[in-house]
């Protein structure tokens, strides 16, 4: 450190220019490349994208009418979009909560087991179906799903319980959906508790126990309040995630039965491709991104955090 | 780590170009008199097989032209196509479902046909989606209907002791009745059944024009506020709400053919290409395919798409030589021995009549006894929305969630509103 | 001073932590059983769980009509470049914006990181036109070069890079090291867990992903492992076998590295939760 202390103080200024110079020209070629992709493949697409929201764009047609905000005036009438629209809440609104209530409890859990072995079989097995491709883990739980040969209704039966049409009744198609997302899908916040839980320091256990306090009491007092900032990034990341949900609904019910699966991801996809009205498509994702957007926000606003990016 | 890291990427870096070079874009085209033509289907089977068969056959005669087809899975055979016209890259020759063809050829992307004389020898609904303007783009290789024909359990008719087969409505009606069977009030055995995707569809058109009915106004909008439109819904209403002979359960998870060849229903209206199914894959032959009883007094008239066929690329650099294949696989040779493999029911007159086509496919008699009364399903435009419309409508109606009167409104709204989008 | 005593609420706690593992093996247990049965015994009533006559038929069916082995090696030359240039483009952006001084910089970095609220489908069909005008359709290359740079993985290296204290970095130039030299050989090493954990991420996503791939590619040559999902699917949706045994061929290899690689990448994902 001191023989860099003391060659800084004997570069001559002129060497410093050149500096500054060598930097600039780093920055450039560094920068240029990654920005021209970044540009090609990402910035145009989505500005191209976006901006068909105001135009009845159809990609096999010559052209292309400007239609000003006739597509939002459109979704103010769909009655489909609307029933998606509630979809997609009630579906964010059943699966985050479930999410995160079942992945910090499991968390805590095996972060109380004594054995460093077994810790890390549990943390592996509640995580393996996190890294499955969403679309294989969707073929998969709808045979499990089968009405007639699925899994679940063979061990139903096996109970001696009537058979229940999980994927086709309009009530527990949504809900079967759910519980494979959670399958899917909780293995994420899982780790990502677990090692909250870790930072927090045992000496606060240690002092609450002195004090007296119970279970519940160091869970609400000191597990809760010191896991906020772990908490938030996991609300928000998994709300960003939710939202946007896709192969599975697409996969296992296609939004059947009567459209009480049907997602605004899985009618914009619809719009988009299999009745290549690009246009509407742009403006429900618009409305999708306003969205998560807001409940972003809102969280963030909430858990009051010094988000930096 | 970083000398490990900068060895991963050049060995991964060779080993891309090395793949992407070897089998990379040669510009396809004429070199030395030789073409190379591409062919897209979708990935059935028994039609890359028959495809295929085409593509040796034609090379017997024409060996300079090589043809190289590409197959794709359904869904995603849909979206490439649309993708490849948009970017101006489309294969030569596309096998394209008939009621898709329209939507190309409006928007100037298929070549016409080069000689329109031999329209005259298909049937009109199998040539409906292919004529726009009247002008021919394409030429169909099959009829593709959903009516006409019934999967049957003879066998079941005869355990409940009743007659087989059923002649009239009334007596299909109460043959399926007889032969629903309930575990419970979980359905066992279907009488009749009819709930998958295009058939709920297609059967409530032909019930509407074996009234005599009509659903098209002379604007190309679509009109269900007939008498004829609410007295075929409500009759397939009944099958669900009053006789319960079937129920919603499968609608969107499985055919219900499959259900058929499990033995999970007693009759099953579905298209003759199911037949195939029954035999390959759960190797059952104690089923019969019948005629479908009308729903009056008149012939059992029925509503059909355009189905498998061919179509040309503007776009193709090979166009004559496209067309060239295209015809040869009509010919009647060649377009019998494909109808065969791909057990489809043909779309050419003289084929169809093919003694030879029953010798080999004797259960396909039932349809093509009714090919006479089909007519072409009419401009519906966007196929899947309009037959989705219908779908959650009738979803609705027999939920009891919605009368038949109102369901058949939003149907007529929601079908108008996109076709104006399609007219503009 | 303690004495031993069966605590009971923690063999409660680890018997439902044991059972709740063996659930979530389930489905994986189910798609491998299915895997092995024949196709009728699938279709046939009453169902049973386990196959009577055990079977690689599936798998026999999925390596004959698919080039499953052309496919595998097209999968992981793909998988292995959009990783290694996604950890490079990343580490070194990052390291440009967390230690460099420029104009424009603050928007550039918010344009960045907007762009990872998009949903997929609305950038898939201009991404689909571009592509084609680069003459790329039909080509490893048009999987490979739109996700050759992350936005998620610039965003990561910069928070990494940040902690790395300047003075190392000053050190570096004025001994002399050029500018280059000084990112590969002092900052690269820094962000190594990080760098694992978007590495095991970018791997899985680029393995998995199979909408693109779908669309972009024609030849049957060219095509990625699981495409095989998206075509047995459509063509033996009544013999599931096929597919289960088509699931159980793309799963493995990602298995495979998630079990060797796990120990940094829980490391990397924690880091990436905390951050």
């Amino acid at each position: 450190m001191e023989t860099n202390a003391v060659r800084m103080l004997r570069k001559p200024v002129s060497a410093k220019g050149k500096l500054h110079r060598e930097q600039r020209s780093f920055v450039l070629f560094s920068l240029l490349p990654i920005i021209t992709l970044f540009l090609v493949f990402s910035v145009i697409p989505i500005i191209w994208g976006t901006m068909l929201m105001f135009f009845n764009y159809n990609p096999l047609d010559e052209s292309s009418p400007f239609v000003g905000l006739a597509q939002f005036q459109r979704l103010w009438e769909d009655e489909v979009f609307h029933k998606a629209f509630v979809n997609t809440f009630k579906f964010v609104f059943i699966a985050i909560p479930a999410n995160i209530v079942i992945t910090l409890f499991i968390a805590i859990g095996i972060n109380k087991i004594h054995s460093t072995l077994w810790r890390n079989t549990f943390r592996t097995m509640f995580f393996l179906p996190a890294i499955a491709p969403l679309a294989g883990s969707a073929v998969v739980w709808s045979t499990m799903f089968n009405g007639n040969n699925g899994l679940f209704n063979i061990i139903l039966e096996h109970l001696g319980f009537a058979k229940v049409n999980w994927l086709t009744d309009p009530a527990t198609a949504l809900l079967s959906i759910i519980v494979m997302t959670l399958w899917a899908d909780i293995g994420y916040n899982i780790v990502i508790f677990m090692a909250g839980l870790d930072s927090i320091p045992d000496m606060f256990y240690e002092a609450a126990k002195l004090d007296g306090a119970n279970r519940w009491q160091m869970f609400r007092h000191i597990t809760l309040p010191l896991l906020s900032r772990t908490s938030l990034f996991v609300f928000v990341m998994t709300s960003i995630s939710y939202f946007q949900m896709f192969p599975q609904f697409q996969i296992m019910t296609n939004g059947e039965p009567q459209n009480e699966t049907r997602v605004l991801s899985l009618h914009i996809f619809d719009h988009a491709f299999t009745y290549l009205n690009m246009g509407y498509a742009s403006a429900m994702a618009f409305i999708l991104l306003l969205i998560i957007l807001a409940v972003t926000i809102i969280q963030l606003r909430i858990g009051r955090s010094q988000w930096e990016y | 780590m970083n000398k490990w890291f900068a060895f991963c990427m050049a060995v991964v870096l060779t080993a891309a170009v090395a793949l992407s070079g070897c089998s990379g874009s040669k510009e396809e085209g004429a070199s030395g008199g030789k073409v190379k033509l591409v062919w897209w289907s979708h990935d059935n089977p028994a039609f890359v097989a028959a495809n295929k068969t085409l593509i040796e056959e034609y090379k017997k005669v024409n060996p300079n032209v090589t043809i190289d087809l590409q197959a794709f899975p359904y869904d995603a055979f849909i979206q490439k196509l649309k993708a490849s016209f948009a970017a101006k890259n489309p294969p030569d020759i596309a096998q394209m479902f008939g009621t898709w063809v329209t939507d190309y050829a409006k928007k100037g992307l298929l070549q016409p046909a080069l000689d329109d004389s031999i329209r005259g020898n298909f049937f009109d609904a199998s040539l409906g989606a292919y004529v726009v303007d009247n002008q021919l783009y394409g030429l169909p290789h099959e009829y593709n209907l959903e009516n006409g024909g019934v999967l049957v359990h003879p066998k079941m008719f005869q355990d409940a002791g009743v007659n087989y087969p059923p002649k009239t409505w009334d007596e299909l009606v109460a043959a399926a009745r007889k032969l629903t069977r309930y575990d419970g009030n979980k359905i066992k055995v279907r009488g009749f059944d009819f709930t998958s995707g295009d058939n709920i569809t297609f059967t409530f058109l032909s019930l509407i024009l074996q009234q005599k009915g009509k659903y098209w106004t002379e604007d190309g909008h679509v009109n269900f506020s007939t008498p004829e439109a609410v007295k075929a819904m409500t009759a397939l209403k009944d099958f669900v709400v009053k006789y319960k002979t079937t129920d919603m359960s499968l609608f969107g998870t499985e055919d219900i053919s499959d259900t058929f060849f499990k033995g999970g229903s007693a009759m099953a209206i579905r298209g003759p290409w199911t037949i195939a199914a029954g035999k390959d894959t759960y190797k059952v032959s104690d089923f019969e395919y019948m005629p479908m009883p009308s729903f009056t007094s008149e012939p059992p008239y029925f509503a059909a798409e355009s189905g498998w066929g061919e179509v040309v690329a503007k776009a193709s650099k090979h166009s004559k030589e496209a067309w060239d294949f295209v015809n040869f696989m009509m010919d009647k040779e060649q377009a019998l021995n494909w109808n065969i493999k791909t057990l489809t029911v043909p779309a050419n007159k003289e084929t169809a009549s093919d003694t030879k086509l029953l010798e080999a496919v004797p259960l396909m008699k039932t349809s093509i006894d009714v090919l006479k009364y089909g007519q072409w399903i009419g401009p519906v435009q966007d196929r899947d929305y309009f037959f989705k419309q219908i779908n959650d409508q009738f979803q609705a109606i027999a939920a009891e969630s919605v009368s038949v009167e109102d369901g058949l409104k939003k149907i007529e709204k929601e079908i108008n509103k996109m076709i104006d989008q399609h007219l503009q | 001073m303690k004495r031993k005593t069966v605590d009971v609420p923690y063999i409660l706690l680890f018997a439902a932590l044991f059972i709740g593992s063996i659930m979530m093996f389930i489905p994986y247990l189910w798609m491998v059983l299915s895997s092995l049965k024949e196709n009728l015994e699938i279709i046939r009533t009453p169902p049973k769980i386990l196959p009577e006559h055990p079977t690689f038929a599936g798998y026999e069916t999925v390596i004959r009509e698919a080039p499953f082995f052309r496919w595998f090696v097209n999968s992981v030359v793909t998988s292995a470049v959009i990783t290694l240039g996604t950890l490079f483009t990343s580490a070194l952006a990052g390291y440009v914006f967390a230690k460099f001084q420029f104009r424009g910089k603050h928007a550039l970095f918010i344009i960045i990181l907007a762009t990872m609220m998009i949903p997929f489908q609305v950038v898939m069909i201009p991404t689909y036109l571009i592509i084609s005008k680069l003459h790329l359709i039909n080509s490893l290359w048009s999987i490979i070069i739109p996700s050759l740079v992350s936005a998620f993985g610039i965003f990561l290296c910069k928070q990494f890079v940040e902690g790395i204290p300047l003075d190392l970095i000053e050190a570096a130039r004025m001994d002399g090291a050029g500018e280059f030299r000084t990112f590969w050989s002092l900052v690269m090493p820094q962000i190594t867990p990080v760098m694992s954990a978007l590495g095991i991420f970018t791997f899985m996503g680029a393995w998995n992903n199979y909408l693109w791939p779908l669309i972009v590619l024609n030849d049957v040559q060219k095509m990625t492992v699981p495409l095989a999902l998206a075509f047995f699917n459509s063509q033996h949706s009544v013999n599931y076998n096929v597919v289960m045994s088509a699931a159980v061929l793309i799963m493995i290899p990602v298995i495979i590295v998630f079990l060797i690689f796990q120990k940094q990448f829980i490391k990397g994902l924690t880091l990436t939760g905390l951050k």
